[in-house]
């Protein structure tokens, strides 16, 4: 039955994501200029909705050790990014709690494709799937949704 | 005719200026490095754009593992675009290709810092910084 509903998930948001109106729109939806400058100088800038409050805490506390390197920022700077991500985070009641589906209390996602729901609509595609020239990362989900 | 000349003349010297703006701009972030490298080590004299060149070129691996050089991300061509592991274009670092390179104290601080430390495993000295940037500043 779970899979019967992934699978129907699966089919359907894809159909949904990868149509460009609606990538566009939700993949460039950060409007905050210093979270668009700073995480957008090295990666798409990731809606804060995909993970919960407590995962953008654990990242943005650990900037010197940043998936592989030192993204550090000066504080008042690192502050006012943690605040945008943390109030429009999925959890915060601001934005739909849709991605947080399946998230338990106890777990804090290190990133965003570790999140149940990025799993059940992505479980489909190999893993040399991602690793195409345009999209080289899972991460990179404007590789396939643009 | 004479108006698309006077505009063109306008355009060049603006674009003129910026330049020699952007210029002096990177002279004062040399000079004030350049007295950081005397304040460490009274035998420095000047900036060397080979020993620069050199430094960029190498590869330490002291740092994270992912990023064991500059040109992990940079190429090793300062004249050509470089990607970030996200895979996000980087601007040439050469100055005759991005001109406004080395132009804002912050944005150089904040990325050495960074990128030092990711490669490196450590801050780099004035005198590496002052010899990196007089390197792209030639290049």
């Amino acid at each position: 039955m779970r899979s019967l509903t992934l699978a129907a998930l699966f089919t359907g948001a894809s159909a949904f994501l990868i149509s460009s109106a609606f990538a566009a729109g939700f993949f460039h939806s950060v409007k905050d200029p210093a979270t668009k400058k700073e995480c957008g100088a090295c990666h798409m800038v990731y809606p804060p909705a995909l993970l919960p409050a407590r995962s953008w805490e654990k990242i943005v506390g650990d900037l010197s050790n940043h998936f592989g390197e030192d993204a550090s920022l000066p504080d008042p700077v690192r502050a006012n990014i943690l605040a945008y991500l943390t109030q429009n985070a999925g959890d915060s009641g601001q934005t739909n709690s849709w991605f947080m589906r399946g998230v338990r209390d106890n777990v804090v996602p290190p990133r965003i494709t570790e999140m149940p729901f990025w799993r059940g609509i992505h479980g489909g595609f190999s893993p040399a799937s991602f690793k195409r020239p345009g999209v080289k990362k899972r991460g990179n989900c404007l590789g396939c949704h643009s | 005719m004479k108006r698309a000349l006077i505009f063109l003349a306008l355009a060049s010297l603006s674009w003129g200026s910026a330049m020699a703006f952007a210029d002096d701009r990177r002279d004062a972030i040399l000079a004030d490095l350049a007295a950081q490298a005397v304040a460490a080590d009274p035998a420095f004299t000047a900036f060397s754009a080979d020993r620069g060149k050199a430094f960029f070129l190498a590869t330490p691996s002291s740092g994270k593992p992912d990023t064991p050089s500059c040109t992990t991300c940079h190429t090793k061509d300062p004249k050509a675009k470089g990607q970030t592991r996200a895979g996000k274009e980087i601007l040439p670092m050469a100055v005759s290709k991005t001109p406004d390179r080395f132009t804002d104290a912050e944005k150089v601080a904040k990325w050495f810092l960074r990128n030092c430390s990711s490669v490196l495993g450590r801050e780099c000295t004035a005198a590496e910084k002052g010899d990196f940037i007089t390197n792209m500043a030639a290049q």
